[in-house]
């Protein structure tokens, strides 16, 4: 069983799907769980499900927008609470557009929310002054778009292969700290999110799937792993979590 | 402006401006002001600490710096001029702060 008693975490996209089952997850075995998204009452509807309500807390932050203040406001927050062991970027969208039909606006959209909040908020987490220093973990929610085949999620995939290899760059800068950088793909989660892409389709796209279809929790589980001492070897690797989809 | 310094202004580290002369207009407090910032430490450093003893001052820390006195100064150092350095002191003198 995985502990994490003391530690602190920050959660970005943590008012639904993975990122809620994350925060939750994470507050039950024990950390302290900084859940961000930009939506208040939906970061409060999560907190009331949590563990321990008063080792959760919610900062409201609009990562693709508040850009400027962002390196501020992880201080502000750090001076609060004491410096991270680590993050989970969770933060993301998904739209299934044809090519056809991709625009400057559906692309800036996605990479943005993708890809820049990302690399934005890794900025600032890493910052000596924000983190613990050896030991401290982050991980990235990349999808198995980036690897297999998917029709009409050109924009989707090439951000989520971008944070791919995002991770492979930040998890050799970080090594020489002895801080951990890794990735997590996840296959079809059944999300308010996917569940309002896929539609009617989810269930037969379920039925690939050799284990069955996911939850949040199993992604949230391996999120905690990657995050926890046990993963104190393992950087730079992007770790599919599919139920064996991905065998076929 | 090289990638360098456009690093270094993203980070909020620098501001952007026009380089200047070599250490014109930048005093020794400004100069060790931004090396702890470009080394993300609040801890107090001063000119005649050893770099040695300096966990931050890594092969990437050293891109920081180039790129801050790119920025700042209009100056770019070589990464093997700031290896030879020895204290922070050596750093400045390579950037052309007056002591």
């Amino acid at each position: 069983m995985i502990t994490l008693d003391g530690k602190r975490f920050l959660v970005a996209g943590a008012s639904s799907g993975i990122g809620a089952a994350t925060a939750l997850l994470l507050n039950r075995l024990g950390a302290c769980v900084i859940a961000v998204a930009r939506r208040a009452d939906a970061l409060e509807a999560v907190r009331s499900a949590s563990a321990q309500p008063e080792n959760f807390l919610i900062e409201p932050f609009d990562l693709t927008a508040q850009i400027a203040p962002l390196n501020a406001w992880l201080k502000a927050i750090v001076a609060r609470t004491g410096l991270l062991d680590g993050m989970v970027h969770c933060a993301g969208v998904c739209a299934m557009v044809p090519l056809a039909l991709v625009d400057d606006s559906h692309l800036t959209h996605t990479l943005s929310t993708n890809v820049l909040s990302a690399v934005r908020l890794a900025k600032a987490v890493l910052d000596r002054r924000h983190n613990t220093g050896k030991g401290a973990s982050l991980v990235f929610i990349a999808s198995t778009a980036a690897q297999h085949e998917n029709a009409g999620l050109a924009a989707y995939a090439a951000s989520k292969g971008a944070i791919v290899s995002l991770v492979r760059s930040l998890a050799c800068e970080c090594a020489p700290r002895g801080i951990r950088v890794n990735a997590l793909s996840p296959g079809l989660i059944p999300t308010p999110q996917t569940e309002k892409l896929f539609g009617e389709s989810l269930a037969a796209r379920a039925a690939l799937y050799p284990l069955g279809v996911g939850t949040p929790e199993d992604i949230a589980q391996t999120a905690a792993f990657l995050l926890s001492p046990a993963a104190r070897w393992i950087t730079g690797q992007n770790i599919t979590v599919d139920g064996g989809k991905g065998l076929l | 402006m090289t990638r360098f310094g456009l690093v270094l202004v993203d980070r909020g580290i620098c501001q952007k401006r026009e380089p200047m002369e070599a250490g014109q207009g930048m005093t020794k407090q400004e100069f060790l002001s931004l090396f702890r910032e470009a080394l993300q430490v609040d801890r107090e450093i001063s000119c005649e600490t050893v770099l040695n003893t300096l966990d931050e001052w890594d092969s990437l820390a050293k891109i920081v710096v180039r790129g801050m006195a790119e920025t700042q100064l209009g100056k770019a150092p070589s990464l093997d001029a700031l290896t030879a350095c020895v204290t922070v002191n050596d750093v400045a003198t390579l950037l052309g702060i007056p002591g």
